[in-house]
């Protein structure tokens, strides 16, 4: 016996194929609209989770670029602190060679030994530098100044600098493993003491102190003082370079981790694209192929529903 | 031999049948688009012949009766997929919401909230000014931003949970109803099968019998007097002859998430039997899937994913110093894991004061350190909580809390494509069988309009015997004259 096929399954069939290539149309034009080929975990699991761990490595990525850059400005402003420094040792040592001339008198040495006040002023501005509100040079204890200084030049002796900063050296992270260190210990840089017991380590100076020393030299019309100054200066003004090395080399690594960032930035963008973007070519062509095939459907039931036998009897 | 009269009464009783078969085909052709109905048919049988001696002799057309054309089995079969794609409907449309909860592809989710805590915390590690006033503030934003997406979902999650023990309740009362219509289709069938098939009845029965079963799941048998009965859940008579039980709701105090959600008991006349685990099928049993297992696993998922984010970010907070000097924890640390995603909170101390943020293992404003390990917590892994886990006792592989996003990610959208799929092919069984259904018993016009032209000219054939008999009797009489 032949298959009977009243009307009814014509109908129900024809229904049932225009909703489906409706249905891959409306996933097609979401992808289109959306311009990615997920757009749901469902779409895709396996993508959908690859997605998100690439989002959340994007996001890291980001956020230590952003840490890079903040950092640089850090080390940045250090630099042009110990770069003040320097000229305030380089500008010292001249006028200690001037001082430590025999034929000089006493009030010449006397105006020199102003001169020598005002550039320790300036070494205390340059060591109590601040960045972003905090001290840069006061360790952690960044919310006061890192050094302080008790008494006046007027007092006939020059005043003493006290370190209120600490040790400890702030870092902070530019990667998933590495921290740079974003701070150098001011006690070290400006007082040449590493250790924090209160005496500057051998072939290290205490800066304030030289310019104190001179100071006292040139007021007391000593020319041998003063010219015992000298060689200290000149180890200071080393000190100085060293430390500005350090924070050459932090800089570096710094570069470095922001190379490595930007490179992942562009590794980052691409692979979130693989994994969830749609193809546009594809959703294009995809669109035009459903589109037709929607129309096909379409005449195919315009055509297979009409007809019965009532059509050709008389 | 045959009188002239004979077959008179033979051609007239022909034309009777003839025009009870062109009824039979108006009627079919008058309920092509009537849902359920089986096309009928006339049986018929030449009459009993009589004997003579030289022969039997033809008696002519007999109708034996009106028969629908219907597979009693397959229509069983049509309401167990019914009942079956029905409840994956259920699932499916429930599931979707969920999907909702954790998709991340257009706008952020519980990842991007989580991401956002650590990028909060590296802030305040990198910028390790005095206080980060500024940092701390943008940190509680980000937790409180994260805890409020938590508990949105959870709230979410549960407004789903509850909607579908409300749906479950009230479908309860759609099935009642039924169930009585078919017991009272059931006496009117048995009354009137004493006179013959029944066929337009019974097709209103296994209408409604249809819409019983994607409603609930259903098995039905018939008895001899053409009675169905429906039974439920483990085998309980829903309907018997003329008499409908009925499924009524109780709250259910023993239930885990809620003691007002609804237990279903089978309300026998005398007493309550519970069979909520026995309803299968159907919305109903749907519902009760989506209640008790879709949303139940998903805010357990959601409690443990929360209680491993509280956990982590206070193990490592605790460990450092506020700008206040107090130490303590940075979410409000749930009893357990259960729960956790509904009473995610700040703990009070940051609640009321950032300064409690545990930036540095000291007090120094500077102290960055507690900070770095806070963000450092975005790439470590470890054993992660699952539902059901005890405070201490994490159960899971060691993953990182974005990747455990992720994980979760992958599974819930498997789940979804995986129930897609098995709606897609559920639907093709049921159209499938639809089809069959109707190959069988659905109207065809071309069919009919055949039938029609074979009756039309079988009337006219019979009228023409008529017609000739009435020129013999004319002879006959005329002979007489």
């Amino acid at each position: 016996m032949s298959v009977r096929i009243p009307s009814s399954i014509l109908t129900r069939n024809n229904l049932v194929n225009i909703s489906q290539v409706q249905a891959r149309l409306a996933v097609t034009q979401e992808r289109a609209a959306s311009g990615l080929r997920i757009n749901r975990p469902s779409d895709d699991p396996a993508g959908a989770a690859r997605a998100s761990v690439v989002r959340s490595e994007a996001a890291a990525h980001a956020q230590f670029a952003k840490n890079v850059d903040r950092a640089r400005a850090r080390l940045a402003a250090a630099e042009r602190a110990l770069v003040a420094a320097s000229d305030v040792m380089v500008r010292a040592r001249e006028l200690a060679l001037q001082g430590a001339n025999g034929t000089l008198d006493a009030s010449t040495r006397a105006s020199i030994a102003e001169e020598v006040a005002v550039l320790f002023e300036e070494l205390v501005s340059a060591a109590n530098t601040r960045h972003e509100s905090g001290w840069i040079f006061a360790g952690t204890a960044n919310g006061a100044p890192a050094f302080s200084v008790a008494g006046s030049f007027s007092g006939g002796a020059p005043p003493t600098v006290t370190y209120d900063g600490d040790a400890s050296e702030i870092e902070v992270s530019v990667g998933e493993r590495p921290t740079v260190t974003v701070t150098l210990d001011g006690r070290r840089v400006f007082q040449g003491d590493a250790d924090g017991d209160g005496v500057p380590e051998a072939g290290r100076e205490d800066l304030f102190a030289v310019l104190g020393d001179l100071w006292q030299a040139l007021t007391n019309d000593d020319a041998d003082a003063v010219r015992a100054t000298l060689s200290r200066l000149e180890r200071g003004q080393r000190q100085l370079e060293m430390e500005r090395s350090r924070l050459g080399a932090f800089g570096a690594r710094l570069e470095a981790a922001g190379a490595r960032l930007a490179d992942a930035k562009v590794e980052d963008v691409r692979l979130l694209s693989a994994t969830q973007d749609a193809d546009t070519v594809q959703v294009l062509s995809d669109l035009v192929n459903q589109e037709t095939a929607l129309r096909a459907t379409l005449e195919v039931a315009a055509r297979t529903l009409r007809p019965s036998l009532l059509d050709f009897l008389g | 031999m045959a009188g002239l009269f004979h077959t008179l009464e033979i051609a007239g009783r022909a034309l009777a049948v003839t025009q009870s078969g062109i009824h039979v085909t108006s009627h079919n052709v008058a309920n092509v688009e009537t849902p359920g109905y089986s096309r009928q048919r006339q049986i018929l049988a030449a009459g009993n012949p009589i004997e003579s001696g030289s022969g039997a002799i033809g008696t002519g057309v007999e109708q034996l009766g009106i028969e629908r054309i219907a597979d009693t089995l397959l229509l069983r079969q049509l309401a167990t997929e019914d009942a079956r794609a029905a409840s994956l409907g259920v699932q499916g449309d429930a599931l979707a919401r969920i999907e909702e909860i954790w998709n991340e592809q257009a706008r952020p989710g519980l990842g991007a909230r989580v991401a956002g805590l650590f990028d909060a915390f590296e802030d305040l590690a990198a910028s390790a000014t005095p206080g980060a006033p500024v940092e701390r503030e943008a940190v509680r934003a980000a937790a409180e931003l994260l805890v409020d997406t938590i508990r949105e979902a959870d709230a979410e999650l549960r407004s789903l949970q509850g909607e579908a023990d409300r749906a479950a309740r009230v479908m309860l009362g759609t099935i009642n109803e039924l169930a009585q219509r078919i017991a009272d289709l059931n006496g009117e069938i048995v009354r009137a099968e004493a006179f013959g098939p029944a066929n337009d009845l019974r097709d209103r029965r296994d209408v409604l019998l249809r819409e019983l079963a994607r409603k609930v799941e259903i098995t039905s048998f018939e008895q001899p007097d053409g009675g169905v009965v429906v039974l439920v859940g483990r085998g309980l008579a829903l309907v018997e002859g003329t008499h409908a039980r009925s499924l009524v709701a109780a709250d259910d105090p023993t239930h885990p998430f809620d003691p007002s959600f609804a237990s279903i008991q089978f309300d026998t006349g005398s007493g309550w039997i519970d069979v909520t685990d026995a309803i299968g099928n159907g919305e109903l049993g749907g519902w009760l899937v989506v209640r008790d297992e879709l949303t139940a696993n998903a805010i357990r998922e959601l409690d443990a994913f929360a209680y491993n984010v509280a956990a982590r970010v206070n193990e490592v907070h605790a460990a450092g110093v506020g700008l206040d000097g107090s130490s303590g924890d940075f979410f409000a640390m749930p009893a357990g894991v259960e729960d956790t995603a509904r009473n995610f909170a700040l703990a009070p101390a940051v609640e009321a004061s950032a300064d409690a943020i545990a930036a540095g293992l000291g007090t120094d404003p500077g102290d960055n350190r507690n900070a770095l390990a806070l963000a450092a917590l975005r790439n470590q892994a470890a054993p992660v909580f699952l539902p059901g886990d005890a405070p201490g006792a994490p159960s899971g592989p060691s993953r990182t809390l974005l990747d455990h996003v992720a994980a979760t990610v992958g599974r819930i959208g498997t789940e979804v494509s995986a129930l897609a799929t098995e709606r897609a092919s559920q639907d093709r069984v049921l159209q499938q069988l639809e089809n069959r259904r109707d190959s069988l018993s659905g109207v065809s016009i071309d069919e009919e309009m055949v039938q029609l032209l074979r009756l039309e000219a079988a009337y006219q054939a019979n009228a023409r015997v008529i017609q000739s008999l009435d020129r013999l009797l004319d002879t006959v009489v005329s002979m007489l004259r």
